[in-house]
């Protein structure tokens, strides 16, 4: 079942933070096209948060086309293929935008120049591509090195 | 067009004689939207009580109106008309039965037409509230439980709780606002809570009014409010201190720390024009901005005594 | 005679507090049970008798509560009043009876002041149940409880009022027919064998006695009793507009302006009626207070304190709009 958390004080409002997260999870592979999505009132009731709130959030992702309202009752995620796939790109990128930020600002306390940041970054990016490939063709254990 | 369930037109209430005048309410101007869930938020002394009690016709106003669905709660044959519709938790949690059972089968006398004896027994379950025990032995919580399950299982258009979550324990106090969204706001029902739990309310509120000395210093939709208030961290030279946008200013040693009230954006549009640079710029918190706005406000009054003086 | 007190007292308390232990003991049982039982929330309804049918449920049930405390009250009065009557008839010292010379002329004074001096009782009894009448529409939980209910504010001030009201006037109706009763039964129609006139053989130490005969002989005794019925309704209703009287509120406590008086008035009618000798003042008359030995005051001043309840009463009712809880 889907896990979301909201926090009511952090300055986001709540409506935006649902919105984000269901787009996030969808964005992971949490939630497929085609999956139910509980209703306004369940979600409310689940999370402790107004249903007019939950109804916002669902209206702004139906008119953009990520979810969608059967005339029947219920809430589905929209297949996928027809959403644009920058649109969880986007998601992807946004998430990622407060470390970046934070990156940039406590570089240029250090003052550190841009080409440093960029270096840093090149050489974090390979170490992680390293450590894949060596876990991926060694699986026993690691021994006493 | 929007109908209210609570509305107050300048209301005032006072207690006593000549100098021991207390202003419990003070020119209140409130307005709670029919199906919202409306925050009352104060201090203790603010007067959010003695508003509800007027709200329940328990106390007449010393000037000005209350009018809840468009009546008068304060005289019959109004007041049995508003009654019927109102579920009402006080802040005096002392039971009028022996024990839970015994008041919850008193109180769902008077309520033929929306009593649920399905609901009661859900809220009783959730809250785990023990029927039976005297009410001599009842703990504070299971008190503040009896009197949230008999006006639960009213379902009535209007819940009006006054510092419900008193001697709950959190996970009561989760059940409770679960309880809250799930039942009680069905088919345009209003919920109005009084309250110092800010926390609570920010999850479940869509309107709030915070309240100090019998008035009101801010009402809205929470949204709005919290799209209106921003914590601002400015360095630049030459910056503005009077503008109706700034709720207040603190001057640190190598910046101005301003907090805003309205139109933040423009604002800070308005800085970055003038060549100022925005260091920080952070949303508050219901808190926050209780806190502030309270600071503020005692700060102006303190002002206004000291030159009457 | 102190045994006989003593002992008249005992048997008067006895089926009070037996009844009161019982019902104790069976609500602490029903209450152990249900703790232990612990049932689910389902709710019985009872029938109500046929006659309040025609009330929205709420002031039904309402009114069927008032009605069940007040029975109570009305026994526990009728059971009082009908023993303090009736004690004259097994606690009487034949010593003075011989001064009176005439058995059923002093078995007679004791009757009548038996009722007499049961005023003081008669007055403590109104102004406690009149201030239970009231005291629970004004203060506590339960006064919260009630107004904040869709009941109309005068359903509820005249069924308590009213209920507790009737019960005490219908208490001591029946509490005076049985002892009257218990006097025919055990002694014949004393009342209409007493003497024409004062027998001459006492002399002028008998003053008293011979003085006490003389009003004995003019006093009236239905008077009497209807003016116990007048004084309960007179009093309780003085007592019942007091304690309703508006509230000096201050920050936190409140001090109902006139609940001193309501603790003096019925002991300065006691003190009065009982400083009075043969005859009562003519205030106390004009309010139909007959409560001792002597002539008795014309029938239509019995209307005055009619009036007076009714007035009293009202102007309560008009006050109890504006209380605030």
């Amino acid at each position: 079942m889907l896990s979301l958390r909201i926090s009511a004080s952090s300055g986001v409002p709540v409506y935006l933070q649902l919105e984000q997260q269901i787009k996030q999870a969808i964005a992971s592979g949490l939630l497929r096209s085609g999956d139910p999505l509980p209703s306004t009132r369940r979600t409310a009731a689940d999370l402790r948060i107004n249903p007019n709130t939950v109804a916002r959030a669902f209206q702004n992702l139906e008119r953009e086309g990520i979810i969608r309202t059967v005339p029947g009752g219920g809430t589905f995620v929209a297949s996928l293929a027809s959403l644009a796939p920058g649109l969880l790109k986007a998601e992807k990128l946004r998430r990622i935008r407060p470390i970046a930020e934070q990156l940039a600002v406590e570089a240029s306390q250090l003052q550190l120049s841009p080409t440093d940041l960029h270096k840093l970054l090149d050489a974090a990016l390979n170490d992680l591509a390293k450590s894949r490939r060596t876990r991926s063709s060694d699986p026993a254990p690691e021994g006493d090195q | 067009m929007t109908t209210f369930a609570i509305q107050t037109d300048a209301l005032a209430k006072t207690y006593g004689l000549g100098n021991k005048k207390v202003h419990a309410v003070d020119g209140l101007n409130l307005n709670v939207p029919e199906g919202s869930i409306y925050g009352l938020l104060g201090r203790n002394s603010a007067g959010k009580t003695t508003t509800i009690r007027m709200a329940m016709g328990l106390a007449r106003p010393t000037s000005g109106e209350i009018k809840v669905f468009g009546l008068n709660p304060a005289v019959d044959p109004e007041r049995v008309t508003v009654l019927r519709q109102i579920g009402y938790v006080p802040e005096d949690k002392m039971l009028a039965a022996l024990t839970p059972r015994k008041l919850l089968e008193l109180n769902r006398s008077f309520y033929p037409d929306t009593w649920s004896d399905d609901l009661a027994r859900k809220v009783i379950k959730r809250l785990e509230l023990p029927l039976d025990t005297a009410f001599m032995k009842l703990s504070l919580g299971n008190k503040t439980k009896s009197a949230l399950a008999c006006a639960i299982a009213q379902r009535s258009r209007l819940l009006i709780l006054d510092e419900p979550t008193t001697g709950l324990d959190p996970i009561a106090l989760d059940e409770l606002l679960r309880l809250l969204v799930e039942d009680c706001t069905a088919d345009g029902r209003t919920i109005f809570l009084s309250t110092h739990q800010l926390a609570e309310i920010e999850q479940i509120a869509d309107h709030i009014g915070i309240m100090d000395r019998g008035r009101i210093l801010l009402e809205g939709p929470l949204d709005d409010i919290r799209s209106s208030f921003r914590r601002l961290t400015v360095t630049g030279a030459a910056l503005p201190t009077t503008n109706p946008a700034i709720l207040s200013i603190k001057q640190q040693p190598h910046a101005t720390q301003y907090i805003l009230q309205s139109s933040p954006e423009a604002f800070a549009q308005d800085l970055a024009v003038n060549g100022a640079t925005i260091v920080e710029s952070d949303p508050m918190s219901l808190n926050e901005i209780f806190l502030e706005l309270c600071r503020t406000s005692e700060a102006s009054e303190a002002d206004r005594e000291e030159e009457f003086a | 005679m102190i045994a006989h007190l003593g002992l008249s007292f005992l048997i008067f308390i006895f089926p009070l507090v037996a009844a009161a232990v019982w019902k104790i003991r069976s609500i602490q049982r029903a209450a152990a049970k249900a703790e232990r039982d612990a049932l689910p929330f389902v709710p019985t309804s009872t029938p109500d008798p046929a006659l309040l049918r025609g009330l929205p449920s709420a002031r039904r049930i309402f009114l069927v509560q008032h009605l069940k405390a007040a029975a109570f009250l009305y026994l526990i009065e009728s059971w009082t009043i009908a023993f303090i009557f009736t004690l004259p008839l097994f606690t009487l010292a034949s010593v003075n009876s011989a001064k009176w010379l005439n058995h059923s002329a002093y078995l007679w004074y004791s009757f009548i002041t038996g009722a007499t001096h049961f005023t003081q009782f008669l007055t403590t009894m109104v102004l406690f149940s009149a201030i239970a009448a009231i005291m629970p529409m004004r203060f506590g939980p339960e006064a919260r409880f009630y107004r904040t209910r869709p009941i109309p504010i005068s359903f509820v001030f005249w069924t308590k009022i009213l209920s507790i009201l009737f019960a005490m006037i219908a208490g001591a109706v029946t509490g005076i027919a049985l002892s009257f009763a218990l006097f025919f039964v055990l002694k014949g129609p004393i009342w209409q064998n007493l003497p024409a006139a004062i027998p001459r053989i006492l002399g002028p130490d008998d003053a008293d006695v011979a003085q006490l005969y003389a009003s004995l002989l003019i006093t009236s005794a239905p008077s009497i009793f209807l003016s116990i019925i007048t004084t309960i309704a007179l009093l309780f209703s003085v007592v019942v507009f007091l304690g309703s009287a508006p509230v000096l509120r201050l920050k936190n406590a409140a001090l109902p302006m006139l609940m001193i008086p309501v603790l003096l008035v019925p002991f300065g009618i006691t003190i009065l009626s009982f400083n009075s000798g043969t005859g009562t003042p003519q205030f106390l008359r004009t309010l139909y207070i007959y409560l001792n030995l002597g002539p008795p005051p014309p029938l239509g001043y019995a209307l005055i304190p009619i009036a007076l309840t009714a007035v009293f009463l009202t102007c309560a009712r008009l006050f109890a709009n504006h209380q605030e809880l």
